[in-house]
């Protein structure tokens, strides 16, 4: 019983959206529609757990002394604060949670996503060697587009540009649709495995 | 993710790219469940393949006899949703 | 001299990194500026479709990044919006990304105010919502059922430029600007497939080689891939002192710095083989 129940959910709801897709007459829109909203519901219900699950995290961390507990508090004042500020002034342009957004998180969330620049031209230093005809080719055409990405190919010489479009538009495109072929084929395998209740994985164990 | 390929494939000695996750996973644990959706796949994948080779010889010969230019027309519209 | 080829290959990551921020820091307090001319790219095809709409069309744009992508992508929102203004087209924001809510409200409020446009009359904000493509899905049956308020809860019947929006297919254009899932392959999936809207995109550099499928086939209208993108957009709207446009001058000697490491590499690398190759 504890299985069968899951499953049944699980079947009936895939097939009332896949049935939804091909028949947009009722009662599948209806039904689909309503599915579709609680779905909206459920996942705005999931930004309560994981702020839960993260304050509970953090303050075991404090508790037990973990690694790296000293970061922690700091984590927990941050939330509480624009959490705070956010309920009694609000979250509309002007007000404290948008000058703290805009002045405080969103330089510091761009300045850590900045850092990846550094490593990725170590990791280019140490990583491209032409060590065989495949690397060869894909330090040539990365130097292609590098160049072609900023003004200075143009400067260099103006066909750079073209190159580069012609590298992204074919040869490219033509690996990143047979990479995006076999993902999607791999998606409706398991979407189907899990409809069908063949993969319960998702079910925590209770195989 | 797709974006990431570049460098996994110029700094990694060995890379699994796309759904040879899925055949890796399937050739370890030699599954049944793996092993037969994997073949499901690779099926998948067959038509897939005849039918873009079909597609491209009917659009490049399409251009100079125009039966095979309609019949192109024809396999375009059957994979296009709107 | 092999020796010291040799060193050069072993140098010291950090070094690396100080080359880099100084090829970074020094054209920007420089005010370095290069020109930027646009020739046959998806960016141009972007500005060619928004350029053709008519005047009074419904376009949304959804910003569906965070601060960590603010860099790439805002001076692309900030130019794609000003564009739109200037076509008086009525712009519909919403975000798939929580903070891309904020992140297009300055956007929209900042472009608004330059080129005189109204709250509520020319452009609104309908904030953000949880569900990814799902809510695409829903929102192609009806908008208000989603959204019954904005990002700052004024009901949508109180919205004057809301009152002919009931779906998706009430949009000439949907443009979105995304950093990863859920973003553009949602909206071409759910929304352009599905409900035949035209969409354009904006993307980062790393997400552009994979999107250029969807521009092959038509199911997407243009993009604009990294700040190279967001700096053709500025250049073809007219943008003075655009910040993409002044991030050409570091980005370019920066990727100078890295092909020049890329090759001192290399060099290291046939040196030490060629002396391994004759002992």
């Amino acid at each position: 019983m504890r299985l069968i129940i899951p499953l049944v959910i699980t079947f009936t709801a895939g097939m009332i959206m896949i049935l939804n897709y091909f028949v947009p007459h009722q009662p599948f829109r209806l039904l689909g529609d309503n599915l579709q909203e609680w779905f909206l519901i459920v996942a705005s219900g999931a930004i309560f757990l994981g702020a839960a699950n993260l304050m509970h995290v953090h303050f075991r961390k404090i508790r037990l002394k973990l690694k790296n507990w000293k970061y922690s508090p700091v984590t927990i004042i941050g939330f509480l604060v624009m959490f705070v500020l956010g309920l009694i002034y609000g979250v509309v342009e002007g007000k404290p949670f948008d000058f703290l957004f805009l002045n405080m998180v969103a330089p510091m969330g761009a300045t850590m996503f900045s850092l990846l620049a550094f490593f990725v031209a170590s990791a280019a230093f140490r990583a491209f060697r032409a060590s065989n005809w495949r690397a060869t080719l894909l330090l040539t055409s990365a130097f292609l587009v590098m160049l072609g990405q900023v003004p200075i190919g143009a400067m260099i010489w103006d066909k750079i540009p073209l190159a580069k479009v012609w590298l992204m538009s074919i040869p490219n495109t033509a690996g990143q649709r047979a990479v995006m072929i076999g993902a999607a084929m791999g998606v409706v395998a398991t979407s189907l495995r899990i409809i069908f209740g063949i993969e319960r994985s998702y079910l925590g164990g209770a195989d | 993710m797709p974006s990431k390929i570049p460098f996994f494939v110029a700094a990694c000695d060995y890379t699994l790219i796309g759904e040879e996750l899925f055949a890796a996973s399937a050739y370890l644990s030699r599954e049944p469940k793996l092993l037969g959706s994997l073949k499901g796949q690779d099926a998948a994948k067959l038509f897939f393949v005849i039918l873009i080779v079909i597609g491209v010889i009917a659009a490049t010969v399409g251009n100079y006899w125009s039966p095979l230019k309609s019949f192109a027309e024809f396999l375009r519209k059957l994979v296009t949703v709107n | 001299m092999a020796g010291f080829i040799e060193k050069l290959g072993n140098t010291d990551r950090r070094i690396i990194f100080i080359l880099i921020a100084l090829s970074v820091i020094i054209p920007i307090s420089l005010n370095l500026i290069f020109p930027n001319p646009v020739g046959a790219e998806p960016s141009r095809d972007l500005f060619e479709y928004v350029d053709a709409l008519p005047e009074g069309s419904n376009v949304l744009v959804s910003f569906d990044y965070d601060p960590s992508t603010m860099p790439e992508l805002q001076p692309m929102a900030e130019a794609v919006v000003a564009h739109l203004f200037k076509k008086n087209a009525n712009v519909v924001g919403m975000a798939l990304w929580p903070q891309g809510a904020s992140l297009g409200q300055d956007a929209m409020s900042h472009m608004a105010d330059s080129l005189g446009k109204v709250q509520y009359e020319d452009w609104c904000n309908l904030g953000y919502k949880s569900g990814g493509g799902v809510m695409i899905v829903r929102l192609g049956s009806s908008m208000s059922a989603v959204f019954p308020t904005d990002k700052d809860n004024v009901p949508w019947s109180e919205i004057p430029m809301l009152r002919n929006i009931t779906d998706l297919e009430s949009f000439s254009l949907i443009i979105s600007l995304s950093a990863g899932d859920p973003g553009i392959i949602a909206w071409v999936m759910m929304g352009g497939d599905r409900f035949g809207v035209p969409i354009g995109g904006g993307c980062t550099a790393v997400s552009a080689p994979t999107l250029y499928t969807y521009l092959q086939t038509g199911q997407m209208v243009g993009m604009l891939g990294g700040l190279k993108g967001a700096a053709d957009y500025e250049t073809l709207v007219g943008i003075k002192d655009g910040q993409a446009v002044r991030g050409m001058a570091p980005q370019s000697v920066a990727h100078l710095v890295i092909m020049l490491f890329i090759i001192i590499g290399n060099v290291a690398y046939f040196t030490e083989k060629k002396k391994g190759g004759a002992r």
